[in-house]
């Protein structure tokens, strides 16, 4: 065997690993050929052929003009990151873009006001109204995550009209020329009490869930959201990637 | 007529979270008890134990047998920049140790884990961090030897590996990968923390990597979940 066989040989078992022990989530978009070439100092038409092999092989699937995905088997460990709602796929705090199908519940909406943990929180005076939205986030009807968000009214005077169970809020908040570009997170474990467990359908009463804190900013530097997110830490993997380069 | 949003318990639970960061509050501080905490937001005794149950379970406080609540140990909050528990402002409460050092051939495990051939050559080192009562994480940090080439005990205890990295051999860590899992601890790794089998751990590991984009470091960390938390900026 050359050189390169043996490299290739490697390269490829490792990939396999990797997608049997969930390092790569069914349905994730992999770094680019270019990228993987990269990373192991490889040249691309090595790592194309890998992923030929691997894709006749069924690990893998190439969608044209998007690039190479874990294959998804018929149910899984689903997305990772944190369920938010941004396009932007790579990087950020957010899902990238998994395929599966991820709908909402609404739990309930209503306005906040004589708060002041919330009013702090989003940097809001005690009797300035602020917009809450308690949603289950399903992926193929699963519960994955339970988030509260808040929102100041004054960004969002209409937003009652909308129903965020079919329409994405970052969509309307976009709308409103508030959508939250830079994020401030802190994410922690706790306990589950009782009724995140009966939302979550989690197994039993002390299940540990991740909770993730998001302030939210729009490109002008206003605070436009607060989220409290209980995710369950089976389902929903969190991940963090810097890239400095 | 629309249900209200938020509970009462879940409303006094962030009124007393308020209150606790407002009048500077610091760990170990005894909250008023029952009694006065239903006296002070004007609500039932039974909604201010519905909200202390709350505060419990994200363990903002924690409660001591027939004395009261108290504000709870503060988490370590590790910012995804960086890498280093040992460089963290919070670390002065921290005390470490190393416990583990030696020269190791990849299995099949860190092999897959560090996209590296099986019997490659690492460094695997072992550091127990501890607060002022108790072991609170098991670092384990693997280097391969080409980053480290002539890397022994005597240097590994000098600082923390990725400051070792940094320093000593001019490295750049310019991307990671990192994860936050939860996991339950084993036999081993609960006898080290001292902690029962199956007790709930976070685990939080990741790969580095230098400009080039060869790996660096593969670090896991076993972590006791109610004193850590991480912390990021993210701006799309």
């Amino acid at each position: 065997m050359s050189n390169d066989d043996v490299l290739a040989a490697q390269i490829k078992s490792s990939i396999i690993t990797k997608i049997k022990t969930q390092e790569y989530l069914p349905g994730e978009l992999l770094p680019s050929e270019r990228d993987f070439a990269t990373m192991y100092s490889v040249s691309r038409y090595l790592i194309h052929d890998i992923f030929d092999e691997l894709i006749s092989q069924h690990y893998l699937i190439r969608v044209h003009g998007k690039g190479t995905f874990v294959r998804k088997p018929e149910q899984n460990r689903v997305a990772l990151g944190v369920l938010n709602e941004s396009k932007n796929a790579s990087f950020t705090s957010l899902v990238r873009n998994f395929g599966i199908e991820i709908s909402n519940k609404c739990l309930g909406t209503g306005i906040i006001k004589n708060r002041k943990y919330f009013a702090d929180k989003l940097g809001l005076s005690e009797e300035d109204e602020i917009y809450g939205i308690h949603r289950i986030r399903l992926g193929n009807k699963e519960p994955l995550a339970i988030e509260f968000t808040y929102v100041p009214i004054h960004f969002f005077s209409d937003i009652d009209n909308y129903n965020f169970e079919h329409i994405s809020l970052y969509d309307y908040m976009k709308s409103k020329n508030h959508l939250p570009v830079k994020f401030n997170e802190t994410m922690v474990m706790v306990e589950a009490g009782e009724k995140l467990q009966k939302h979550l359908h989690l197994p039993s009463a002390t299940s540990i869930v991740n909770y993730i804190e998001f302030i939210g900013y729009d490109e002008n530097g206003n605070l436009v959201e607060y989220t409290e997110s209980y995710s369950r830490p089976d389902k929903l993997e969190v991940r963090f990637v810097t890239n400095d380069i | 007529m629309k249900k209200k949003l938020l509970t009462l318990d879940v409303a006094l639970s962030k009124e007393i979270k308020y209150m606790l960061k407002e009048e500077h509050y610091l760990p170990g501080d005894k909250l008023p008890s029952e009694r006065k905490l239903a006296e002070l937001f004007h609500v039932q005794r039974l909604t201010v134990r519905g909200a202390l149950n709350l505060l419990l379970q994200d363990k903002t406080i924690i409660s001591k047998p027939r004395s009261g609540y108290y504000v709870a140990p503060k988490r370590i909050l590790q910012s995804i920049r960086n890498f280093s528990l040992h460089s963290e402002e919070d670390s002065g409460q921290l005390t470490y140790e190393l416990y583990d050092f030696k020269k190791i051939e990849a299995d099949n495990y860190l092999a897959s884990e560090m996209l590296l051939p099986e019997k490659s050559k690492i460094y695997k080192i072992v550091w127990l961090y501890s607060d002022d009562t108790q072991l609170i994480c098991i670092n384990t940090t693997y280097i391969p030897e080409y980053i480290y080439p002539d890397l022994t005990q005597q240097i590994a205890a000098s600082a923390p590996a990725i400051d070792l990295i940094t320093n000593n051999c001019q490295i750049t860590l310019a991307k990671s990968n990192q994860k936050v899992t939860l996991l339950y601890a084993d036999t081993k790794t609960a006898q080290i923390l001292n902690i029962p089998v199956d007790s709930p751990l976070m685990k939080y590991k990741g790969l580095m990597y230098d400009k080039q984009g060869h790996l660096a470091v593969f670090f896991e960390n076993n972590m006791l979940i109610d004193r850590f938390g991480f912390i990021r900026e993210v701006v799309l």
